[in-house]
């Protein structure tokens, strides 16, 4: 498989499982045939009406078709999926198909559209996806597949879709484009990777992903190559939920809300029923532990989510203020003392005087006047909430991480959890130290890591960000090549959007056109988006469904799994997954790279799965186990309570206990802790408990050695910070604390926070070419309360001018970033402005205007322009628009906005929607550096 | 119904000598004309309202506090039937109800109720519509000629005209899946597990339970019982009364207008599009 595509990897291909029905397959009825056509099965089967004959049969045939449709232009490539055949002139013979699943192929499959990854079907008939579907088998999404899944079969065959490699022949971002072949592609990557390396520099050679679900593929590539200089959106996305639930637990940065089982389930600011990384899975046991459990769930969110909209009690917390909220309510938990001493005593290391002293500033009234929310009903939800004990749990996510005090947001959300013992119990506050991948399955050996460093990947200024996990500072990257503080040769991105989702859309693509920062930029993507648009050669990447891994996800059942992604056709075009092209580069670089490449992806693929054991009933194990039920999940018991889990004697052995501690240590790692005499596993940290207090946090924030704390853990990859962090001390509080960002606590009369939120049917900049999705959504209005909008004399569907403001916190607070390139207006840096429509709405607060991200496309095909015409632009000799015509788009589509830009010609619901990130500025938390998405001071007056 | 239905409408009247159905004029059927007017005799139809006899007795039963609108169903429905772009065999419908700050949002899918009592069988005048196994009402599309009679006669919208076929299109409750022992494409996906289809008649199946479950404490809830068409679908929860003005009425069918954000917040919507065509 490493060399060219064709006969090994066909026969490859065909081992995805061929079933279904066996049946004679009839040819569709094609057109040509008369209304009075006998071919009818209805008719054979039922008779007619005695009268039917010299009624209406036939009437008017004439008239009807003359009056039809003109049969719809499909390309070359004929009766594609999604081009709308049915019931068209075509085929109205036979509609619905009653042969459509007869000989068909199942072939399984992980979807990629978000990053859930839910098991699918693909039915594959005469080489072609003709329809997507859930897989049962998936223990996490168990056959349930949302939106977005189901319009994979757009992401598949799509006139724009990338198909051959390009070459750039205008000047960087002028759009101009020559097709060339893989071989040149290649040797010219090759060319410039080896300069690379031989400069002696291999940390400037960056890898920029999206979402990727190849973590294997990709680390062995870059650790071959000798590149650390990885960068990823984690901290566009989770860095602060990542980091708080670090602080506690150390071996999980992830929390499973065990919702199915729950009494009930408090949430803040999580949109789980429209997005979240555990989306569908999530969002079926919240219902199931909702409608069958019995369970209350009760949200608080700025804006009137979906899951807000839908739960039993919805709540509008003036922003950023869910921390506030939270430590009010473990405050009044602790008052009224409903807390679970026992836990707190045996599996905290604080006492219940400390937390009732440390908790004594935080009243419900201090908190009803930051947040608005009443006294009284903190208090009686943290009552609701402790009586549910421990069938209960907390809920977040970016709504209360994406802001500049998320990390402390989420530490007092999770501190709930533990007030009253929820932590790890059946219906509570759960984890797993199993990521994804059940690690029964191993892939062939991996070269050792990269010893390499750069700001890019790992920016001194912020310590939570790479202590425990790699989340990185995303937010940055192209802030620092700007301020010259790290150098690039070369540069590849992969199923990246930055323009588009990155902060600050001017700034990333002033960068990236700047071939001065950015010398050499290698764009690998399903379609040409905006970040292709600023690249000097693109690959056409294959789809989710033409490629292999193994992939899962955190797994709500509490126990890992592993899932299997298979090509369920051959890639279209010239398009290839980098597990088939990256050995060949790596053999063209040479330089003892090739040595990781010595596998075919068939052995890789085989090696890898054959820890998935037997199934008895067919036999079959390994890979060839996969291919037949696409998913395996093992029968761990579900990791409850991990830390009551007793230590074996053989685990004691050589093991010595630190008596004030009662800390167990073996080999000089910590491994459990004394409980009541007895040796037990407790929690992976240094104090083996819920660490409420954390010692380590502050340290590091300090820049002080905390291997002893590291060793107590047990999760030895764990390091102190770099010398490369000496002087950058970040003063970190070890207790769950709250602050507010100084332009919130200040906010004027005339200013309003912006908000930013996704769609249950988008996904950031992956989906809106998509034209099943881009129908549903496909533009975004601003959301403003109707009492706000009338303080501005605006109506429903009038235009707003948006300013945006940087942040005074992040001045005061992170000076090294230095944004004196930012216009001023008055006093106050300016982001940018903005012109855009607004939605009144009562489902939001009247101090928050709301947007949402997935829109403002200005690449991405024409669906996600709401173009019916493709654009002329060059980019598109990498496609074959003509053999993957959609004709249905091309008449159908309904949005197109033809108003120009004119305001007073512009139809709601109508056009592509803005690109909210041109008034977002890069704000990481000073923390973790997540991205705080949700904070912006704007101001906004009408356009008339 | 707007000036878009006038070739329609014009079809209908030029033809109305060779068919035996007593044409409205488009003023007449803007203030809902009783059905009946539009019927055929029953001597035309009455076979085709009878279902093969083979015991089964297809329904629908839809939990819409469990549904929170992710659009899964109608997505997989566009996918598996190739539906149009601005066409739809299903749409679930959002309205926020209340005011700040005390809102929720309702969410209810909505598609073919596959009446025992199917008003477009009656009034179809090729003979197309009729029932197949179980009740589900579907269309011959040997015989349908556009005559668009049934979207005027169906009270809950949910017929269109093929823009190109020039055919009525509606739910069949993907017969060519049940068929080969499949669910309908819209239910087994749904990830908020709202959406029940089955055979009534089974006491075992899927449908029967989760309706018997929810039936132990509320009462469930049908759409506009007063056109006597008895539905086939029963609603748990408010969102059906609390939308159901929404929802289009006869010669209406489900409209893009469905999922413009400015919607949601309305107490009826007037703007139901026709055919686009």
């Amino acid at each position: 498989m490493n060399d060219k595509k064709p006969a090994s990897r066909r026969s490859f291909l065909n081992l995805g499982l061929t079933a279904g029905s066996v049946g004679c397959m009839t040819a569709l009825g094609l057109a040509g045939c008369g209304p009075t056509d006998e071919n009818s099965e209805v008719t054979k089967n039922k008779g007619s009406s005695p009268q039917a004959g010299p009624l209406p049969r036939g009437v008017d045939l004439e008239k009807w078709n003359r009056m039809k449709g003109k049969p719809y232009e499909i390309g070359a490539f004929g009766r594609m999926p999604g081009v709308c055949q049915l019931p068209g002139p075509q085929v109205k013979r036979n509609w619905p198909d009653r042969n459509k699943y007869k000989n068909v192929k199942k072939v399984p499959g992980v979807c990629q559209l978000c990053s859930t990854v839910c098991g699918t079907i693909g039915y594959v008939k005469d080489d072609r996806v003709i329809k997507i579907e859930g897989n049962p088998n998936d223990p996490n999404s168990r056959g349930h597949l949302c939106a977005r899944g189901h319009a994979g079969l757009n992401h598949l065959y799509h006139p724009e879709r990338l198909l051959y490699p390009l070459r750039r022949v205008g000047a960087r971002g002028q759009g101009k484009w020559k097709r060339i072949s893989w071989d040149e592609a290649v040797t010219e990557i090759a060319d410039r990777l080896k300069a690379v390396r031989d400069s002696g520099k291999p940390e400037e050679f960056a890898f920029h992903q999206g979402r990727q679900r190849s973590k294997d593929a990709i680390k062995r590539f870059l650790d071959a190559f000798g590149t650390k200089t990885q960068l990823s959106h984690r901290a566009l996305c989770s860095g602060n939920r990542r980091a708080a639930n670090l602080t506690y637990l150390w071996e999980s940065d992830w929390d499973l809300n065990d919702v199915e089982h729950s009494k009930y389930i408090l949430n803040f600011g999580s949109n789980a029923f429209e997005a979240h990384q555990g989306h569908v899975p999530f969002a079926t046991r919240i219902q199931s532990g909702r409608f069958n459990n019995g369970a209350k769930l009760v949200t608080f969110d700025v804006r009137l989510s979906n899951t807000a909209g839908g739960s039993d009690e919805w709540f509008a917390p003036f922003p950023g203020t869910d921390g506030a909220i939270a430590l009010a309510m473990c405050h009044a938990i602790m008052k009224e003392n409903r807390f679970d001493e026992d836990f707190i005593r045996r599996w905290t290391n604080v006492s219940v005087d400390e937390l009732k002293d440390h908790l004594s500033e935080y009243t419900p009234q201090w908190a009803e006047k930051i947040s608005g929310i009443s006294a009284n009903d903190i208090h009686r939800i943290a009552m609701e909430f402790s009586s549910a004990a421990p069938a209960c749990t907390t809920m977040c996510n970016r709504g209360s991480s994406a802001h500049l005090n998320g990390f402390y947001n989420d530490r007092a959300i999770q501190l709930l959890n533990a007030l009253v013992g929820s932590v790890g119990r059946k219906g509570g506050w759960c984890w797993t130290p199993w990521g994804g991948l059940d690690p029964i399955v191993k892939t062939p050996p991996m070269p050792p890591g990269a010893k390499t460093w750069s700001v890019l990947e790992d920016p001194p200024e912020y310590p939570l960000a790479n202590v425990w996990r790699r989340m990185r500072v995303g937010e940055l990257v192209y802030l620092y090549l700007l301020q010259d503080r790290a150098r690039l040769q070369a540069y590849m991105t992969y199923n990246l959007d930055s323009p588009l989702t990155w902060p600050e859309e001017s700034l990333t693509q002033q960068v990236l056109t700047d071939e001065a920062l950015i010398p050499f930029h290698v764009s690998i993507n399903c379609y040409y988006n905006e970040t292709a648009h600023y690249a000097d050669i693109v690959l056409p990447w294959a789809t989710y469904m033409e490629r292999w891994d193994l992939d899962a996800r955190a797994a709500y059942n509490l126990r890992p799994y592993v899932a299997l992604r298979t090509p369920m056709i051959e890639p279209l075009g010239e398009s290839r997954d980098i597990r088939d092209f990256f050995p060949e580069l790596a053999k063209k670089i040479g330089g003892g790279m090739e040595q990781w490449y010595k596998e075919s992806l068939q052995e890789y693929m085989q090696q890898w799965a054959s820890g998935v054991p037997e199934n008895p009933e067919t036999g079959k194990q390994g890979l060839q186990r996969l291919l037949e039920e696409g998913v395996w999940e093992g029968d761990r018991e579900p990791f409850y309570e991990p830390y009551n889990q007793p230590l074996s004697e053989s685990d004691l052995e050589r093991s010595t206990v630190d008596e004030p501690t009662g800390v167990i240590i073996k080999d000089g790692i910590g491994i459990g802790i004394m409980r009541d005499g007895k040796p037990v596993r407790g929690f992976a940290t240094p104090s083996r408990k819920f660490e409420v207090r954390s010692l380590f946090i502050q340290k590091i924030g300090n820049n002080e050695d905390c291997s002893d704390l590291i060793a107590r853990s047990g999760i030895t990859r764990t390091k102190s910070r770099p010398v490369t962090h000496q002087g950058c001390n970040v003063e970190i509080d070890p207790m769950p604390s709250w602050f507010q960002p100084r332009e919130h606590a200040a906010l004027a009369d005339d200013e309003l926070i912006m908000t930013s939120f996704k769609w249950n049917v988008h996904n950031h900049g992956r989906t809106m070419h998509l034209k099943w999705l881009a129908e549903i959504v496909h533009t975004n209005p601003a959301w403003l309360n109707p009492k706000t909008a009338e303080k501005y004399e605006l109506e429903d569907g009038d235009w707003i001018e948006l300013k945006s403001y940087y942040s005074t916190e992040l001045e005061a607070q992170s000076p090294h970033l230095n944004r004196e390139d930012l216009d001023t207006a008055g006093e106050r840096r300016v982001v940018g402005t903005m012109r855009v429509p607004i939605v009144t709405t009562e489902g939001i607060h009247p101090r928050v205007i709301a947007m949402s991200n997935s829109c403002g496309h200005w690449e991405y095909t024409s669906v996600a322009q709401a173009r019916k015409q493709p654009s002329k632009a060059s980019h598109l000799v990498g496609s074959d628009v003509m053999k993957y015509r959609d004709a249905d788009w091309e008449r159908n589509m309904w949005w197109e906005d033809t108003s120009d830009g004119d305001p007073s010609r512009w139809k709601p619901n109508t056009g592509n929607g803005w690109n909210q990130n041109k008034l977002i500025p890069i704000a990481p938390d000073p923390v973790s550096g997540q991205q705080a998405f949700h904070d912006t001071v704007v101001t906004i007056s009408k356009v008339s | 119904m707007d000036n878009e239905s006038i070739p329609r409408r014009g079809f209908l009247k030029d033809t109305a000598s060779l068919l035996p159905v007593t044409t409205a004029t488009a003023t007449q059927s803007d203030t809902q004309l009783p059905s009946e007017d539009r019927f055929q005799p029953e001597s035309f139809w009455q076979d085709r309202m009878q279902s093969p006899d083979d015991g089964k007795n297809y329904g629908w039963f839809i939990d819409t506090r469990r549904c929170f609108g992710c659009h899964a169903c109608e997505v997989s429905c566009k996918a598996e039937n190739d539906v149009p772009l601005g066409h739809f065999i299903r749409q679930t419908f959002y309205k926020d109800v209340g005011q700040y700050p005390q809102v929720a949002r309702m969410f209810l899918p909505m598609a073919c109720q596959h009446c025992e009592d199917a008003p477009c069988i009656k009034a179809c005048p090729c003979g197309a519509l009729h029932k197949e196994s179980g009740g589900t009402v579907a269309i011959d599309y040997n015989l349908c000629c556009g005559h668009a009679t049934c979207v005027d006669v169906c009270p809950y919208g949910a017929i269109y005209i093929d823009p190109v076929a020039k055919q009525a299109v509606k739910c069949h409750n993907c017969y060519h899946r049940t068929e080969e022992g499949m669910e309908p494409a819209c239910v087994p996906t749904c990830p908020s597990e709202a959406l029940y289809f089955g055979d009534l008649n089974d006491p075992n199946a899927r449908i029967n339970k989760a309706m018997e479950q929810v039936q132990e404490t509320i009462e469930l809830s049908q759409l506009r019982t007063e056109k006597e068409t008895k539905p086939k679908m029963w609603f748990a929860g408010s969102a059906a009364a609390e939308v159901e003005s929404d929802i289009p009425r006869e010669g209406h069918s489900y409209s893009t207008e469905v999922y413009s954000v400015h919607n949601w917040k309305k107490q009826s919507s007037s703007n139901h599009s026709e055919m686009s065509d």
